[in-house]
């Protein structure tokens, strides 16, 4: 898997690719803090600032990037791992390592990975933005570097992280399943932003199950309606199903194209 | 279907090999043997079950039945033969926002290929001079040929080559006929599929046509020319008013003769000029020209397949 790993790295670590990538999240993810900041001038809304103001403020705040983030990470997983197939690379990177599982094991860890730094560069570059506007919106940081704060600080990070790499995980299974990157990443969206936001509006008892809404509770640490435990424990029962779905589809389908 | 002798191990074997999408066979049970240390064609019309047969062999697409081994091993166990293996499969595909180097280096790291590796085989398909630049910039040909050096990566004892003349110019092709010539006299065995016959006729040492995913033939290129139609004589008489009378002569000795133009045609004629032109003697013609006109490959392959040469 080293060997797959390398040759995934070799493919992007192209400053073109990285760069855009990293910049891109952390660009967004600082205009999303100033966002989630901005939302308290407006009437009726859901933040306010004493919310802002408590130790886990900042994430708070920084809940505003899931969405994006949900989209580079769904959009990004879809994008690596179709193009393989329409763009017939994946034929010659078979026929010197034909074990399959092996070769997509490689290059997860490597898009893995390439999320998960630029999603914890966005958070730390978004921290000191977010600790200087914040003032100017009548939100008090001091409880941001306590104590709490800074384990709030750690745990947000890595949460958002997870969330993250749980689109990701969704990307990557429909880049295989579907074999080609604008219906891989248009499915995933839709399903992401439309289907399950309707089947939960629907039927509540489904936000404790649906993919998307145990990410979300990842995000957040757990909401009021989904614990963070459970979310956890759901979503990575998702993700299980999702790879071994990916991994049969993988092994068995002929690559044809 | 005729089996020549091997000249050495066999490198594939196909025994009932078959792949089918849905009720369609596109491969459909074939059998063969290619031995080591030979220039193997395969050709037959598009559609024919070429690329499909070479996906199996290559262990990209599972058939519905039969089994084949490659260098040995069967070809449900790919990590026993692949790493022997180099191969072309349907025109070249790359990263395009990669250079041409980077593009191999991605899959020299794959099986621990050592990067001089990649260099040597820049050198041999003598892109050395463009290898830093982004294959998006790179001409057909170009690609062709960056994907025959990904093949020679791993400096296989099979090469598996499917269309590798597409795109190539003249002196690319003549390039890639002495590499072929040059790599076979070093022991490795070629699988090149294509649809230039005059290629194949050139180079191959061993041919097998497909059609509609039927073996038409296996065996040595020899042995496809023995099978050759036999040759057409062209006659052409001294004087242009004893065609007819020519025509007539040759076909009440049962020769399939026709008149065509100020030449006559002798068909399917497996004898001697020798023995027409006593024929013609007798008859008090004197013949000016005696051509044989002895069939292509490609004629061979026309009469087999019964269709076009793609």
């Amino acid at each position: 898997m080293i060997a797959a790993m390398r040759s995934e790295w070799l493919k992007v670590r192209r400053p073109g690719i990285i760069g855009t990538t990293l910049v891109t999240i952390v660009v967004l993810s600082v205009a999303a803090a100033i966002v989630g900041l901005h939302e308290l001038d407006r009437p009726r809304a859901k933040a306010n600032v004493t919310l802002y103001s408590q130790s886990d403020g900042f994430r708070a705040i920084l809940h505003h990037s899931t969405d994006f983030l949900a989209i580079v990470g769904l959009g990004f997983a879809a994008f690596a791992f179709s193009t393989e197939f329409s763009g017939g690379t994946l034929r010659n990177l078979l026929v010197r390592q034909p074990k399959r599982l092996t070769l997509f094991a490689g290059k997860s860890v490597v898009i893995a990975l390439i999320l998960a730094v630029g999603v914890l560069l966005a958070y730390v570059v978004s921290f000191p933005a977010a600790l200087v506007t914040a003032p100017h919106y009548g939100v008090s940081t001091a409880l941001w570097t306590g104590g709490d704060g800074i384990r709030s600080l750690f745990a947000g990070g890595g949460d958002l992280v997870l969330s993250t790499l749980g689109y990701a995980v969704l990307g990557a299974l429909l880049g295989v399943v579907l074999r080609s990157p604008a219906p891989a990443i248009v499915v995933g969206l839709a399903y992401v932003f439309a289907v399950e936001g309707l089947l939960t509006n629907s039927f509540a008892s489904l936000t404790n199950v649906l993919f998307a809404s145990q990410l979300d509770a990842v995000s957040r640490g757990g909401t009021v309606d989904v614990g963070y435990g459970s979310a956890l424990l759901v979503a990575a029962a998702w993700i299980a199903g999702a790879i071994v779905v990916g991994g049969i589809d993988l092994r068995r389908r002929d690559v044809a194209s | 279907m005729a089996q020549a002798p091997s000249p050495g191990p066999v490198a594939i074997r196909a025994r009932g090999l078959t792949k089918r999408y849905g009720r369609r066979a596109a491969v459909d049970g074939i059998d063969f043997e290619i031995p080591s240390g030979v220039i193997a064609g395969f050709v037959g019309p598009n559609g024919s079950g070429k690329t499909t047969t070479i996906r199996m062999l290559l262990s990209l697409v599972a058939p519905t039945a039969g089994q084949a081994e490659v260098l040995g091993a069967p070809i449900d166990r790919p990590g026993d033969y692949l790493p022997r293996v180099g191969a072309l499969i349907e025109g070249p595909a790359f990263y395009w926002w990669l250079s041409g180097r980077r593009n191999l280096e991605v899959l020299a790291a794959l099986d621990g290929t050592p990067a001089s590796r990649v260099e040597e085989v820049l050198a041999i398909v003598d892109l050395m001079d463009r290898a830093g630049d982004r294959v998006h910039t790179y001409s057909f040909g170009m690609k062709q040929r960056l994907g025959i050096a990904a093949a020679l990566l791993p400096n296989p004892s099979l090469l598996i080559l499917d269309e590798p003349a597409n795109g190539l110019d003249p002196a690319g092709i003549q390039e890639m006929r002495l590499l072929l010539g040059h790599l076979r006299d070093h022991g490795v065995t070629v699988f090149i599929s294509s649809h230039i016959l005059s290629e194949l006729e050139q180079i191959a040492d061993w041919i097998l046509i497909l059609k509609e995913g039927h073996l038409l033939f296996d065996g040595t290129m020899a042995e496809l020319r023995r099978r050759r139609r036999t040759a057409t004589l062209v006659l052409v008489p001294e004087r242009t008013e004893q065609l007819d009378s020519l025509v007539s002569v040759l076909t009440t000795n049962g020769y399939m003769a026709s008149r065509n133009g100020h030449q006559v045609h002798v068909d399917d004629f497996a004898g001697t000029g020798a023995e027409l032109n006593r024929r013609a003697i007798d008859a008090g013609i004197i013949l000016e020209e005696i051509t044989p006109v002895r069939s292509t490959l490609e004629d061979t392959f026309m009469a087999m397949t019964g269709g076009n040469s793609e």
